[in-house]
């Protein structure tokens, strides 16, 4: 009796385990994909930027 | 091969201003993700040691700064794509068009054989440089390009039109070779090209004095209207008119490289008519090297050869009075032959006539001072028609003419002359002329011209169908 309740701590340990890091890989993952989608957000930002910076008409010197 | 020098105006955006700008945005989109890329990774760096909130946000920020750099490239290199098709796009699209708009503009001027020549320096170009009407600046290239299809914006902001069709032609313009001035006449019209040829005082300048004036009033008469390009030829006609109403002869030629005599002659619905007439010193023929320099023999309509025929020893024999008007009558002391075989060596050399080829032009040869003496009753009119009525087979007058002076000719002993014109001139016709009227009697008897028109007619009515149809009318 006492043999299968360790191996069912055991197992309730491992699952426990597995919830845990799940988790953390989860919300790592989901950190990451936020900073990649805020990273590409802010690279198209610096080129509209450059490109307003950049693209005008020449002018003309009266 | 020189640089050509570049325009004063504005290149089309998509030829020139469209590849910095765009070399700019991916320089600073670079430095923008660059510094983005950097700012994140600090903020992750100080997060990262305190607690699991600030170690959650770290890797957020961690990874938005490498996200950045991959993305970022990704980014800039389809913005740059798109960038780059789109100006490729409007670059072929303009380069299409301008050349349409050119090579339309080439064909119909060719057909109309517009082409500019200088009155000065003889040069013959496509196109003349214009002056923007704003600034003065020199556009050289004024056509369908990569400065504009069909406009140029000068540096100044002015829009001056590129092409013929716009109206170019009424811009201000100058010689690409000399810089001299030029009217719209000198290029946007029909030319005849036609230079009066002759030893030193043979009475080149009275010839074409006379003749323009003749065919002024000829051509007022039959309907069509004469303008002058240039306030200067206007003036320059009325001293002489005035000098030749007084019995003066015109004051000599001394310019060996004449500036063209031009004259604008309008037909109804046609194409306006520029006439360039020159009338080179006679000291021009006293070597080759010089006419060298006549650069209008390049593209001639034809030449009026002008003949003193007390050149010719045997007509001073004939006339021992000559020696009493000798002063008066200016005999010219070339010799026939030397000046035409100088014309003939001058096209060889610099104006691509072949040894021994015919001048494809037609040639005026024509007998000047016909007044002096009995030369008139001899030679002139009255002894052509004499000829006509006499011939037992029906002759034209121009064949008679022709028959009646090349005889002549070969009685004085100039068969050399009338030999070498038959061989290497394909079109030769003889006439007969006083440039003056009568001799130079020191009396201010008005000087009055006969037939001086007609050689000059026949030359235009080869070159010109429009000068075909007044010779008919004049005959």
């Amino acid at each position: 009796m006492a043999d299968s309740d360790d191996f069912a701590g055991c197992i309730g340990a491992v699952l426990m385990i597995a919830l845990v890091v799940s988790a953390v890989m989860i919300a790592v993952t989901t950190l990451m994909s936020l900073g990649a989608v805020f990273g590409a957000g802010t690279a198209l930002h610096n080129y509209g930027l450059a490109f307003a910076n950049n693209v005008k008409p020449q002018k003309v010197t009266p | 091969m020189s640089t050509p020098l570049p325009e004063p105006a504005i290149k089309s955006y998509f030829f020139d201003k469209g590849y910095r700008d765009l070399r700019a945005t991916i320089a600073e989109s670079w430095e923008r993700n660059l510094a983005s890329s950097r700012e994140h990774f600090e903020k992750a760096s100080r997060l990262f040691p305190g607690g699991e909130t600030d170690k959650a946000q770290a890797i957020l920020w961690g990874t938005a700064g490498i996200s950045v750099v991959l993305f970022g490239t990704a980014v800039f290199l389809a913005a740059s794509a798109i960038h780059i098709t789109i100006l490729l796009t409007f670059f072929l699209l303009i380069y299409l068009a301008f050349s349409l708009v050119y090579l339309t503009e080439r064909a119909y001027l060719t057909w109309k054989r517009f082409f500019t020549v200088c009155p000065e320096c003889h040069a013959k170009s496509r196109l003349p440089e214009h002056f923007c009407p704003r600034c003065g600046e020199i556009h050289r290239q004024l056509i369908p390009s990569s400065y504009g299809i069909l406009h140029h914006t000068c540096q100044c902001g002015e829009k001056l039109p590129a092409t013929f069709f716009l109206k170019r032609g009424l811009l201000k313009s100058r010689c690409p070779d000399c810089q001299s001035l030029l009217e719209t006449g000198h290029t946007e019209s029909r030319k005849a090209f036609v230079p009066v040829f002759g030893g030193p005082s043979v009475g080149k300048s009275a010839f074409l004095f006379s003749a323009v004036d003749q065919l002024i009033g000829h051509t007022s008469r039959s309907g069509l209207r004469t303008s002058f390009l240039e306030t200067r030829t206007e003036s320059d006609l009325a001293r002489v008119r005035q000098q030749l109403s007084q019995g003066r002869s015109p004051d000599k030629t001394l310019s060996t490289l004449p500036r063209a005599f031009n004259l604008q002659v309008h037909a109804e619905g046609k194409d306006p008519r520029v006439l360039y007439l020159y009338d080179p010193a006679g000291e021009a023929f006293n070597d080759t090297e010089g006419l060298g320099l006549h650069r209008y023999q390049a593209y001639l309509s034809g030449l009026v050869f002008l003949i003193d025929p007390f050149t010719i020893p045997a007509v001073c024999e004939d006339y021992p009075e000559l020696e009493s008007v000798r002063d008066a009558l200016k005999p010219s002391r070339l010799p026939i032959e030397d000046a035409l075989g100088r014309i003939l060596i001058s096209m060889e050399e610099h104006f691509g006539l072949e040894k021994g080829a015919r001048l494809k032009v037609p040639v005026a040869v024509v007998i000047n001072k016909i007044d002096a003496f009995d030369l008139e009753s001899k030679i002139g009119e009255p002894a052509v028609r004499q000829r006509v009525q006499s011939s037992p087979t029906p002759v034209e007058t121009d064949d008679a003419r022709n028959d009646l002076l090349r005889e002549q000719l070969r009685r004085w002993g100039q068969g050399e002359v009338v030999q070498q014109l038959e061989t290497r001139c394909a079109r030769v016709r003889y006439f007969t002329c006083s440039a003056l009227g009568h001799m130079p009697d020191g009396s201010a008897q008005a000087f009055e011209a006969r037939g001086v028109l007609e050689p000059l007619l026949w030359i235009l009515g080869e070159a010109d169908p429009v000068f075909a149809a007044e010779r008919m009318k004049a005959a």
